[in-house]
C-alpha cells in the first residue's frame, strides 16, 4: 500500500506543501500537540525536498551555496544551515547531511530538484574549479521522509533499529535497513527523520503504529507545526517573508559562518553587520489567554508611538500564555521590556518582550540511559526519578527509625530473671 | 514605566549583553565577534555549540565578570541563549541591590 493510500484510508486531512500531497491533520491539533510534547508524534515529512551531491569537489561547491562551513562534518554527521541569495537574504534553510560518498541538502521549502538546479547554477562557469563533481541529483520524489517527534522517539526507534539509536547523537544519522535516520529537529524534542523509498516508508508507517500503540503514539498532519513553531520559534518563510528575510534581523547569524571562504550572499551580510540592522524580531508574552488576542499586522506602541508590529501571536495551552514574536524598530527590540502595547482595534493590550524559545521542553526531562516510557522499572523521567528516590530515602529512613525503636526497646527491657 | 526607567533597563540589557558575548568569545574561542552573536543565540545544540565542559566556563564567567554564584536551587533553564543568561544576570543584581539596600536600612 502506498503512504497516500494510508493516510486517505486513515482519514487524514491532506493538503499540499512544497508541491507534495502530505497530511495536514489527522485528530484535532491539541492532541497532536500532545503528542509531540509527551510521547510520540508520527508525521509523513515527505514534503522535504532531498538532493545528492557527489565527488571529491562535491564539499566545495556546497560551501559556496550555503551559510555554514560544510568542511567541518564528516561521515554520518549532519548540520543545519541557510541558502542565502546574492542579497544576503534567507531562501531555505536546510540540512546538509555528510553521507560516505555523497552530501544529502534536505529542505522543508524547495523540492530536490530545485536544491539541484541551485548546485548546478553555482557549477556552470566553474567546471574547472570543481572538476570532481560526479552527479547532482534529486533523491525525491522517489524518496519520502517520515518524522517522528517527541521525548520518547528514541525509545520506539530502538525497539525497531537496536540500541544504537538511543546513541544516536543530535544532528547524525545512521543507516538502518534501506533507510537513513537522522537525528534533527526544530522543535526542541527529541526528533528523527526516516528517509528513503516512498514504498519502503509506507511499510515502516505500519510497523511504527504497531510498535508505537503501547506508547500512546498519535499520527499528525503538517498542522501540529503552528503551536509547536510558537513555543520554539524557526526558520518559517510563511510567517517572516513579509517582514523580513535578512538572518540578522531574524536573529539567525548562528547559522552563518562568517570565517570560511567565500558563499552567496557573504560580502552583504558581512557589511550588514558592520552597518547594524534597522529592525529585529523578539519574542513576546502575554500571561493567560488574551482578549483580544494580537494579531498579525497589529501596530506596537510605545507612549502612542508605532515601534513595529506583530508578525504572530496566539494562546499555548501548554504555558497558559499568549506567545507571539513582534518584529521592532532595533533600538527597542530587547527582551523583558513590559512597557510596549499592542493597538487590537480599538483596545490596547500590554505585551511583555521575552527571550525565545519560549517552550521547557519535556524532552530535557529525559535521559535514555535511565528512563523509559513503557517499562515500568524504570522512571519515566526525571521528576519520577527524583520522586521515586525521595520516597525511598524516606522508606529507607522510616525502616532505620523503626529498627532504632526496636533495638531501644530491647535495650530498654528488663532482662528476664 | 517612565521613558527614562526604560532607557535605564535598555542600557542595562545592552551592557550585561555585551559583556556575556564578549566574555564567551574569549573564554571559548569563538569565531564570532559580539556584533555577530544574536541575543537569542542558544547556547548548546546548533547555536553556539557549548558542551558541558563549557558550561562550566559559563559559571565561572557569571562569577568572574558579575559577581554571580549559582545556587543548587537555581532554575537552570538560564542557560538556554544569550538573552535568557542576560536576565539571569539582571535578575541576580536586583537581588542583589536588594540585599544590599535592606542591609543598609538596617544599618541606618
Amino acid at each position: 500500500m502506498k503512504l497516500s493510500d494510508i493516510h486517505q484510508q486513515n482519514g487524514a486531512i491532506m493538503g499540499e506543501r512544497n508541491g507534495v500531497a502530505v497530511p495536514l491533520r489527522y485528530f484535532d491539533a491539541a492532541a497532536e500537540h500532545q503528542a509531540l510534547r509527551k510521547n510520540i508524534l508520527l508525521v509523513d515529512y515527505s514534503h522535504f525536498g532531498i538532493a545528492s551531491v557527489s565527488g571529491d569537489s562535491a564539499w566545495s561547491l556546497l560551501n559556496q551555496v550555503v551559510s555554514g562551513d560544510v568542511s567541518s562534518i564528516r561521515d554520518e554527521q549532519a548540520m543545519y544551515s541557510l541558502i542565502l541569495d546574492r542579497d544576503g537574504m534567507i531562501v531555505s534553510d536546510l540540512y546538509i547531511a555528510c553521507d560516505d560518498e555523497r552530501f544529502l541538502l534536505i529542505s522543508e521549502w524547495m523540492t530536490g530538484e530545485a536544491l539541484c538546479q541551485l548546485l548546478r547554477d553555482q557549477l556552470a562557469g566553474n567546471e574547472e574549479e570543481f572538476d570532481e563533481i560526479e552527479a547532482i541529483e534529486s533523491l525525491t520524489p522517489d524518496w519520502g521522509t517520515l518524522h517522528l517527534e517527541g521525548p520518547y522517539a528514541w525509545e520506539l526507534l530502538a525497539e525497531l533499529y537496536g540500541m544504537d539509536v538511543i546513541g544516536l547523537p543530535f544532528q547524525e544519522h545512521m543507516h538502518v535497513d534501506e533507510l537513513i535516520l537522522l537525528r534533527s529537529g526544530k522543535h526542541g524534542e527529541f526528533s528523527y527523520k526516516l528517509m528513503g523509498p516512498r514504498d519502503e516508508l509506507a511499510n515502516v508507517w505500519q510497523q511504527l503504529l504497531e510498535a508505537g500503540e503501547k506508547f500512546d503514539l498519535r499520527t499528525g498532519g503538517l498542522d501540529y507545526q503552528r503551536l509547536a513553531r510558537l513555543e520554539n520559534p524557526c526558520w518559517e518563510p510563511g510567517l517572516f517573508n513579509d517582514y523580513s528575510r535578512c538572518p540578522i534581523e531574524l536573529q539567525m547569524q548562528w547559522t552563518v559562518r562568517y570565517d570560511k571562504d567565500q558563499f552567496t550572499g557573504q560580502e552583504v551580510i558581512g557589511g550588514r553587520v558592520e552597518q547594524g540592522v534597522a529592525q529585529r524580531a523578539v519574542g513576546m508574552t502575554i500571561a493567560g489567554r488574551s482578549e483580544p488576542m494580537p494579531q498579525r499586522g497589529d501596530k506596537v506602541l510605545l507612549d502612542g508611538k508605532c515601534i513595529g508590529e506583530v508578525m504572530v501571536c496566539d494562546y499555548s495551552a501548554d504555558l497558559d500564555a499568549c506567545l507571539g514574536r513582534l518584529m521592532l524598530h532595533n533600538a527597542w527590540a530587547w527582551a523583558d521590556i513590559d512597557s510596549y502595547q499592542v493597538q487590537c482595534g480599538d483596545a490596547l493590550v500590554t505585551v511583555n518582550t521575552a527571550a525565545v524559545p519560549f517552550a521547557r521542553n519535556y524532552s530535557f526531562l529525559i535521559n535514555p540511559s535511565e528512563h523509559s516510557y513503557v517499562d515500568s522499572t524504570r522512571p519515566r523521567d526525571l521528576l519520577q526519578q527524583f520522586e521515586w528516590q525521595r520516597i525511598k530515602e524516606e522508606q529507607e529512613a522510616a525502616e532505620k527509625a523503626a529498627q532504632e525503636q526496636a533495638e531501644q526497646a530491647s535495650a530498654d527491657k528488663p532482662p528476664q530473671a | 514605566m517612565s521613558n527614562t526607567g526604560l532607557n535605564a533597563v535598555i542600557e542595562q540589557r545592552q551592557q550585561v549583553l555585551e559583556q556575556i558575548k564578549a566574555g564567551l568569545i574569549e573564554r571559548l574561542n569563538l569565531y564570532q565577534n559580539v556584533q555577530q552573536i544574536d541575543d537569542d543565540t542558544p547556547l548548546f545544540g546548533s547555536g553556539l555549540k557549548l558542551d558541558s565542559v563549557d558550561a562550566t566556563e559559563v559559571i565561572v564567567l557569571l562569577d568572574e565578570t558579575f559577581n554571580i554564584r549559582v545556587k543548587e536551587g537555581d532554575d537552570p533553564s538560564y542557560m538556554r541563549s544569550v538573552n535568557t543568561l542576560a536576565s539571569f544576570v539582571i535578575g541576580k543584581q536586583g537581588e542583589m541591590a536588594a540585599d544590599k539596600a535592606a542591609e543598609k536600612a538596617e544599618k541606618a
